[in-house]
């Protein structure tokens, strides 16, 4: 089986705490690989080590057959990624964010301009194309983000929370975007709480507890090997150990 | 109220403590920078002990000649520190930090009263170094006043003392607040910190115009200038005078020490210009609590097909960087003063050294107009410094946008140096260019000999500038044109000393031509030559500083 990510003992440490601990993703080429995890467990991190932004303490990395601390500059120029932070330049344009990216990744002017237009339509960012960043919502920034990362049409799409703050018709044309995205041998690893959404979209999942790879799979090879059958909740709660009572919080 | 003065106070020492103690630094190196950082506010944290306890034996000294009818030097020191102490109220909201409304946000929401946020808010501009140093002057006036046994007199004076710090701080609290109504609009508060950027150096030379500058005087004796008859200007400054607070303040309690009835009417002026003061600043930070986030979009300006060129010798996204750069410091206060303020150089000294009488204006000095030059082209790129050696905060968390992309941490840095050559270039260009066309009679190669030094300054210069911005990052906000757009303390030193170790080569060449060999028409052909190695030099010295970038990435990643 060809992946698009493949680590092997993969590690980050900060200090004394050890972020992400020995991970070994196995994501293959044309899938959508949801990456589960309670907060802090170390999913942005992961990404953050897959995407070249953190260099790995240890272990080996391979994205889309590649070294990524060998070939980084031609990895990113097959990958795209919309970041925790979604990393865009305040002070320039929706269509000047854009212009910078196509510019970088030397893309010439008509598609260029093919491009974003489809973009920033599907986006609804047409009436704000001109419109500096720093006065989009949040949910406009992430769509600019997104479109970001779908601008020079890449093999492989690092989504962290894609749909967080992004209304509801978007979200649905994003969902079948990313879709048809995976339906042409594109691979999406993508990171979310909204456990419905990872359920519905997702091929393969990866769940990570502690920084530790705690069940990696087809999504019903994991649900059946954990549970039997259930939701996608159960399966997630019962793999990170996070069923607790309820507090009762009774001077509230 | 207590109860909330309790938790403020808490709070903010809580803030400072953290910031000491939980740095978050990854590295040796960052915690250098950081430590540097923190040692200036240290530093002058504990010069305000011996300043304070200096002013407060001037403000007795001062209190108690006034006490006894020796009129001392003291009490006019005292005088114009207290002017001096209100210019800075005025001017302290547009260069330092602007009001974070996320703050006044998260206030807003707690269960506290508006007057109480007001008084808190109010009383904060204690802080202000030159508001804090008020404190021991009218202090010590007061106690000096009581040791010369003139106890009304000391009362007066402290009363006149506190309706001055009233005066001074709820014109903070009134200045910050509009400065916040006016920046809340960005497109307003961008004209706004132009404006600004544009009349300080007017304001600055303002008093050569305003008062006697005719070339007769100049060669008079004290004696002579005072006998002259007042300006209209002279007038104007004369009768405004006694209403200024600080000049309240004096009549007051000089006046106490005569007779009380004579410190009366200053005593109730300053009491009714604080009070009037008070009251607009209560109403403007009502304004500011109704409205605090930020006002309107922008759109921004195309210019065509410009930025979308690759700059020759460069790479698509080289040039993406530099076009980028540009365009950013384009649209921030900061950015734009850098271009702005330069250009103004050559015009105020030329009207400076006209008004003097130093130039013959329009005239043929040769000299005077490569001296103009040389001004302005050290000017452009002192004013880039800021910039420059903290060059990835502009992009904020764009940084980690231009780490995602296919772009190598060289194309970075030689992109972020051809943008800061292009928003020094600008004003540079006009710097060399005005003196050209005022003095014609400058030979044609002395005027390249003089933009090839600025070249090389900055070949040299560059390399420099980026390491240093790696080593030293700072969050910046370039919304501001004071401190908080400046780079990191140990870069601005560092900077510093790289640009006149830049400069030093062409300097020195153009002495040993002119100078030692008595050959002035060598000078452009030595420099011509000198930049040609500094470009060699600039290219080696970038290899080095690629790989330290690319080892500070994590780190400047978050800052940015």
């Amino acid at each position: 089986m060809e992946f698009a990510v493949e680590t092997r003992g993969l590690s980050r440490t900060f200090g004394s705490k050890r972020a992400v601990d020995g991970i070994d993703l196995k994501v293959p080429a044309g899938s959508f690989y949801g990456f589960l995890g309670p907060n802090g467990a170390g999913k942005s991190t992961t990404i953050k080590c897959l995407t070249g932004l953190l260099r790995p303490s240890s272990g080996e990395m391979r994205i889309l057959g590649l070294d990524p601390l060998v070939d980084p500059v031609e990895i990113k120029r097959r990958v795209g990624v919309v970041p925790e932070d979604l990393a865009l330049f305040d002070r320039l344009t929706a269509l000047e964010t854009l212009s910078f990216i196509g510019q970088v990744h030397g893309m010439p002017g008509e598609t260029f301009a093919a491009r974003s237009t489809d973009l920033l339509s599907l986006m609804d960012l047409t009436g704000a194309a001109t419109t500096l960043v720093a006065d989009f919502s949040h949910g406009m920034r992430k769509k600019l983000s997104l479109a970001a990362a779908l601008l020079p049409a890449p093999r492989l799409l690092f989504l962290d929370e894609p749909f967080e703050g992004i209304d509801a018709v978007a979200s649905r044309q994003i969902k079948e975007l990313l879709h048809s995205f995976v339906g042409r041998g594109g691979t999406v690893f993508l990171t979310s709480h909204i456990l419905e959404i990872v359920e519905r979209l997702s091929t393969h999942i990866g769940v990570i507890a502690d920084g530790r790879l705690v069940a990696q799979g087809r999504i019903e090879d994991v649900r059946a090997g954990a549970l039997g059958k259930g939701t996608l909740e159960e399966l997630f709660i019962q793999l990170v150990g996070g069923e607790r009572p309820a507090a009762d919080l009774n001077w509230l | 109220m207590g109860r909330t003065f309790r938790a403020f106070l808490w709070m903010r020492w809580r803030i400072l403590i953290n910031s000491l103690e939980r740095t978050g630094a990854r590295d040796t190196l960052e915690r250098f920078s950081i430590a540097t950082e923190k040692l200036g506010p240290i530093i002058a944290l504990v010069l305000l002990i011996p300043s304070s306890i200096a002013l407060f034996v001037l403000g007795m000294t001062g209190g108690f000649g006034v006490a006894t009818g020796a009129w001392s030097i003291a009490f006019e020191v005292i005088r114009y520190f207290l002017l001096l102490a209100l210019a800075l109220t005025l001017i302290g909201p547009i260069i330092l930090p602007t009001r974070d409304s996320g703050s006044i946000i998260r206030l807003i929401l707690l269960p506290i009263p508006r007057m109480t946020l007001y008084i808190g808010q109010m009383v904060g501009a204690i802080a202000d170094p030159w508001i804090v140093l008020v404190v021991p002057v009218v202090l010590g006036v007061a106690i000096g006043l009581a040791v010369g046994l003139k106890f009304v007199a000391a009362l007066v004076a402290l009363a006149a003392g506190v309706a001055f710090l009233l005066f001074v701080m709820g014109l903070t609290s009134f200045a910050s607040s509009i400065v916040h109504l006016l920046l809340r609009d960005r497109r307003r508060g961008d004209i706004v910190m132009l404006i600004v950027v544009l009349i300080i150096p007017i304001v600055a030379i303002a008093p050569q115009f305003i008062m006697h500058s005719d070339r007769a005087t100049r060669k008079m004796t004290r004696a002579e200038r005072a006998a002259l008859p007042p300006t209209t200007a002279e007038k104007v400054v004369k009768r405004i005078a006694p209403y200024v607070p600080s000049e309240a303040y004096r009549r007051a309690a000089v006046g106490a020490a005569t007779s009380p009835v004579d410190a009366a009417l200053p005593l109730a002026t300053l009491a009714i210009v604080a009070f009037a003061v008070q009251a607009a600043a209560y109403a403007a930070y009502r304004r500011v609590l109704d409205m605090p986030v930020s006002l309107g979009t922008r759109r921004a300006g195309s210019f065509g097909g410009l930025w979308n060129r690759v700059i020759p010798g460069l790479t698509p996204a080289a040039s993406a960087v530099a076009f980028t750069q540009l365009r950013l410091a384009l649209r921030t206060p900061r950015g734009r003063a850098t271009i702005a303020s330069p250009l103004l150089m050559p015009i105020v000294l030329a009207a400076i050294a006209y008004r003097g009488g130093r130039m013959p204006f329009p005239g043929v000095e040769g000299h005077s107009g490569i001296g103009l030059a040389i001004f302005g082209l050290a000017a452009s790129i002192l004013a880039l410094l800021p910039l420059s050696l903290n060059q990835f905060a502009i992009d904020k968390a764009g940084f980690t946008r231009q780490m995602l992309c296919p772009l190598s941490v060289r194309e970075l840095l030689w992109g972020k140096a051809v943008g800061n050559a292009l928003i020094a270039g600008i004003p540079a260009a006009f710097c060399l260019v005005l003196p050209a066309l005022l003095f014609p009679g400058t030979s044609p190669s002395q005027w390249l000999g003089l933009a090839l030094a600025g070249f090389a300054t900055y070949a040299l210069l560059a390399p420099a500038a980026a390491a240093l911005s790696a080593l030293f990052p700072k969050t910046v906000d370039l919304n501001s044109i004071g401190n908080s757009s400046n780079a990191h303390q140990g870069a601005a030193l560092l900077g510093m000393l790289s640009f006149v170790v830049s400069a030093a080569p062409s300097v020195l060449l153009a002495l040993v031509a002119s100078k030692l060999l008595h050959r002035p028409e060598l000078v452009p052909l030595l420099i011509f030559g000198w930049s040609v190695v500094a470009f060699g030099l600039s290219y080696l010295l970038f290899i080095p500083v690629v790989r330290f970038v690319d080892s500070r990435r994590e780190t400047l990643a978050q800052y940015y």
